[in-house]
């Protein structure tokens, strides 16, 4: 087993859990309820936020003004006021909203692990009812209506998108036995790696020269003058060198093909990359990069911030 | 699989075709700017069995290039006659719409421009449409007409 | 920035991140601590009760808000018929007080002639009696 990957696996971050007034019994009396936190959460970076919804609900149970059932088509979360894509890794949302901090405690050179930072990630549950005409549904905002078969169906669409990138075809993901795909499913629910790997090795090429390309997701970090977390970009990216050099594919010599601007004028490379929570280097390979730091969804999620 | 290109002039062949048009249900079709996506709207009405009153909807569709697969894209969304306003219905479960769609279709609901749609899943398309050697020149063609155009005229519209 | 391998920014992520991890719930092990007692159903079925009251209320609100919306238009029609009374009350006043003052003007006239006519009157009876 890759030591990497279990590192990766075990990355969880502290979440605080703040709720929208309106959905509180009583919260429009009292309007300091929705301005302090109402559950602290620790969850694991490689899971998807709409898995545990239930169990917040349930949590909250006591205080909510609407059925857990009624709530859960129609609600969303927010970090500041801006809508989740909630369909991605949890892991990925905190890095595209809190890269600032990443990329400060990576700066940290004396002690980074120093008990005095805490890491926390603020987030607000929204609700809007049916019979509410004046407000409408945010944009950005997916509706969780099929509950968990939703989301398997939305993941399982992922990986097929990630094996077609790797093997220029989808067949490996169609010919997975009913029971595979079940356990591969239930391996991201339990948090089996083991169970995980066995399955996604079957889909990832064995070795760097079996990669058609590699499934690279490029997110723009989360910033205050956009209304919208922007759509994605997914890049080209093969690793063999079109010229006859040696060496592997480096991270910068993919991204600089969709973000030029990351090089100043005298080759010094400027802005950062970030994936499950750490600084990439430009000298990273790629080939390792993917295979330590891939996301469940099949994915590797970079954030690119130029600043 | 069709090379964008080679999927853009086929569109355009269709949407000038008037295919589409003439489906009885349709409401508008209309070029995107870029000339690489398609809109339709197709009315429909639904009758629910034990329920008196009737629904008027407004399917709307939208059928674009998928850069991973190089395939073709279908999506669609539904509008609720409401009040004198068209709402956007996302229950798709509660509807008898779900029983009109092809049982192969793999469903799932996604972001278009920061918008949901229901966007129908395009990896297994080559096997749907047959092999794109076999005929690459009526290729969109062939997947309109199994994607859309097979079904679509059969949503109740009276 | 120094260059570290990936296993130790890896795990300077996880050391990091799982500072003050003892204030924070673990989401995975949350359902299995809400095991339902015996109190806690209870305790769900009150709540139950007082949402569905609350529903009501809220409704009552709701109804009760409507029937002030409608007060409150009649009021204000009511306040603009006593604004246009009271500006014809108005114009009504000055129209009484000019034809006022235009009957006393009269009066004074008429009253002026009427002695006018009784002195001429004296005056005839005086001289022919002195006469």
């Amino acid at each position: 087993m890759n030591p990497l990957r279990s590192l990766v696996w075990k990355g969880e971050i502290n979440v605080q859990i703040y709720v929208e007034e309106s959905l509180l019994i009583g919260g429009k009396q009292q309007q300091h309820a929705s301005s302090k936190p109402l559950l602290n959460l620790r969850f694991p970076r490689d899971t998807f936020l709409p898995m545990y919804l239930t169990s917040i609900l349930n949590q909250l149970k006591l205080s909510l003004k609407y059925e857990i059932e009624k709530i859960i088509p129609r609600c969303w979360f927010s970090y500041n006021e801006k809508v989740l894509p909630w369909f991605l890794p949890i892991g990925v949302i905190f890095d595209m909203t809190m890269s600032n901090d990443i990329i400060s405690r990576s700066n940290d050179t004396i002690k980074p692990t120093r008990r005095s930072i805490i890491s926390t990630w603020p987030i607000k549950l929204h609700f809007k009812q049916k019979e509410e005409t004046d407000r409408k549904l945010p944009y950005g905002f997916i509706p969780l209506i099929a509950g968990e078969g939703q989301l398997e169906s939305f993941w399982m669409h992922r990986w097929k998108q990630a094996c077609f990138i790797m093997n220029g075809s989808s067949k490996i993901m169609m010919q997975l036995a009913r029971h595979e795909t079940v356990s591969f499913w239930n391996s991201i629910k339990q948090r089996d790696l083991d169970g995980f790997t066995e399955i996604s090795s079957k889909i990832i090429p064995a070795s760097e020269s079996g990669f058609r390309m590699v499934p690279i997701k490029y997110h723009l970090p989360y910033n205050n003058e956009t209304n919208n977390f922007e759509s994605p970009i997914q890049p080209v990216v093969k690793l063999i060198q079109n010229d006859n050099s040696k060496g592997p594919i480096v991270l910068q010599d993919v991204i600089l093909k969709d973000f030029p601007d990351l090089i100043d004028i005298n080759g010094e490379f400027k802005g950062f990359m970030i994936a499950q929570g750490i600084i990439l280097q430009p000298s990273d390979s790629v080939y390792e990069l993917y295979s330590s730091l891939l996301n469940i969804d099949g994915f590797l999620h970079i954030i690119i911030s130029n600043s | 699989m069709i090379g964008y290109n080679e999927y853009v002039t086929q569109l355009n062949v269709i949407y000038h075709s008037g295919q589409l048009q003439d489906v009885s249900n349709c409401e508008f079709v209309k070029m995107l700017p870029g000339g690489d996506a398609l809109e339709a709207r197709f009315k429909y009405i639904s009758t629910p069995e034990c329920n008196i009153n009737t629904s008027v909807y407004s399917l709307e569709v939208l059928i674009q290039y998928d850069t991973t697969f190089q395939e073709p894209q279908l999506a669609f969304r539904l509008w609720q006659w409401d009040h004198n306003v068209y709402k956007l219905y996302y229950e798709l479960e509660n509807t008898p719409l779900q029983t009109q769609l092809p049982p192969w279709f793999v469903v799932n609901i996604d972001l278009i421009s920061n918008e949901p749609w229901y966007i129908v899943g395009v990896c297994d398309t080559p096997e749907v449409v047959g092999s794109s050697a076999l005929d690459q020149e009526h290729y969109m063609e062939r997947w309109m007409a199994v994607y859309l155009l097979h079904w679509i005229h059969l949503l109740p519209c009276k | 920035m120094s260059e570290k391998s990936l296993l130790e920014r890896l795990e300077v992520r996880n050391a990091v991140e799982a500072h003050y991890k003892e204030l924070f719930q673990d989401i995975i092990t949350l359902d299995s601590n809400n095991i339902t007692t015996s109190s806690n159903a209870q305790m769900n079925t009150i709540v139950e009760k007082y949402r569905e009251e609350l529903k009501s209320k809220d409704k009552d609100i709701n109804r009760l808000q409507e029937i002030l919306d409608v007060m409150n238009k009649n009021n204000e029609r009511l306040n603009d018929e006593i604004i246009s009374m009271t500006i014809e009350n108005n114009v009504l006043e000055d129209k009484f007080n000019t034809l006022n003052e235009e009957h006393n003007k009269l009066v004074q006239r008429w009253l002026s002639k009427v002695q006018q006519d009784a002195d001429a009157m004296n005056a005839t009876i005086e001289s022919r009696g002195s006469r």
